[in-house]
């Protein structure tokens, strides 16, 4: 499942938003800044880093939202 | 059937009923919590190299493209990228963690109702013909019911009188009767009673802890790019 999130502009502060399982494919995110040309992407070296996390962290939320008894599909 | 339908509801433990979601609502909440600190020390935090007691954030690397004016003052047709190192910390939706709306509705309905449903129905019908005809040479007799040994020891009667000669004669009689009685009866009792109690309590959603607010804050405005080595 991929998780919605967004990091600030390093250049304008604006939000810049992305999706993870994009994120970890490789692809570049601009920001949402129209006169911000600024666009990130992941780095390959790091892709494991960051995809343990997000497994992680959906892995808390899918614990949580099932002991709360109510599913998000 | 009570008359006081607000009573049926003395006996629920209403305290259970609305405070049992709401306390299993909270404990999720602090399960949540607990996860996401464990989650944030173990995976967004790494041990320092120089302290083993000091926490360092988890560094991502990031590629930042950007456009730049070259010096004939022209966007450059190639953009320039640098490497940018993000906390991961940053990259996850922390504040997504907790339970945004607690609804807890209850909705109790007590309905008596009685019928009672007798139909009586009695129907009885009967018929009686009962025909004597006595001529001095023959005698015939027809007789159905009651009447028929009646009218048969009529009938014998006159054959006795027959033997008399000088009582002899012919004489007929025919009887008719019918009786019919009917009867039908119907009682219908229906009573109904409806009562609703509904209860709605709504949880908004969990902010942020300082803490985390400010270290994020910190990791925003200091993440600065470097122009790459090549």
């Amino acid at each position: 499942m991929s998780i919605k999130s967004k990091l600030d502009c390093p250049e304008c502060n604006m939000p810049i938003y992305f999706e993870s399982n994009l994120l970890l494919s490789g692809q570049s995110f601009s920001c949402s800044n129209p006169n911000c040309d600024v666009s990130i992407a992941l780095t390959a070296t790091d892709k494991d880093v960051v995809s343990n996390a997000f497994n992680k962290f959906e892995q808390i939320r899918n614990n949580a939202t099932s002991q709360a008894g109510h599913h998000e599909t | 059937m009570n008359t006081n339908i607000a009573s049926q509801f003395s006996g629920l433990p209403m305290k259970a009923l609305i405070g049992a979601p709401l306390k299993a609502a909270t404990d999720a909440n602090a399960m949540i919590a607990n996860a996401q600190t464990q989650f944030l020390l173990t995976t967004c935090f790494e041990k320092s190299t120089d302290d083993n007691n000091q926490l360092v954030p988890t560094m991502v690397n990031f590629t930042l493209s950007r456009s730049v004016i070259d010096k004939n003052g022209s966007v450059s047709s190639s953009p320039v990228k640098m490497d940018i190192s993000i906390p991961l910390m940053t990259l996850i939706p922390i504040n997504s963690l907790a339970i945004e709306r607690l609804k807890v509705s209850f909705n109790m309905e007590v309905k008596s109702s009685r019928e009672i449903n007798k139909v009586d129905s009695f129907d009885q019908q009967g018929s009686n013909v009962s025909k004597v005809r006595k001529a001095p040479e023959r005698a015939r007799g027809r007789s159905q019911g009651r009447l028929h040994g009646r009218k048969q020891r009529t009938a014998q009667n006159a054959n006795e009188q027959l033997t008399k000669p000088s009582q002899a004669h012919e004489f007929e009689t025919e009887l008719h009767g019918s009786l019919a009685k009917s009867s039908q009866g119907e009682l219908q009792q229906s009573s109904a009673a409806h009562a609703s109690y509904e209860v709605t309590l709504e949880a908004g959603q969990l902010p942020l802890p300082n803490g985390i607010t400010t270290i994020l804050d910190i990791f925003s405005k200091n993440m600065m790019p470097l122009p790459s080595k090549n």
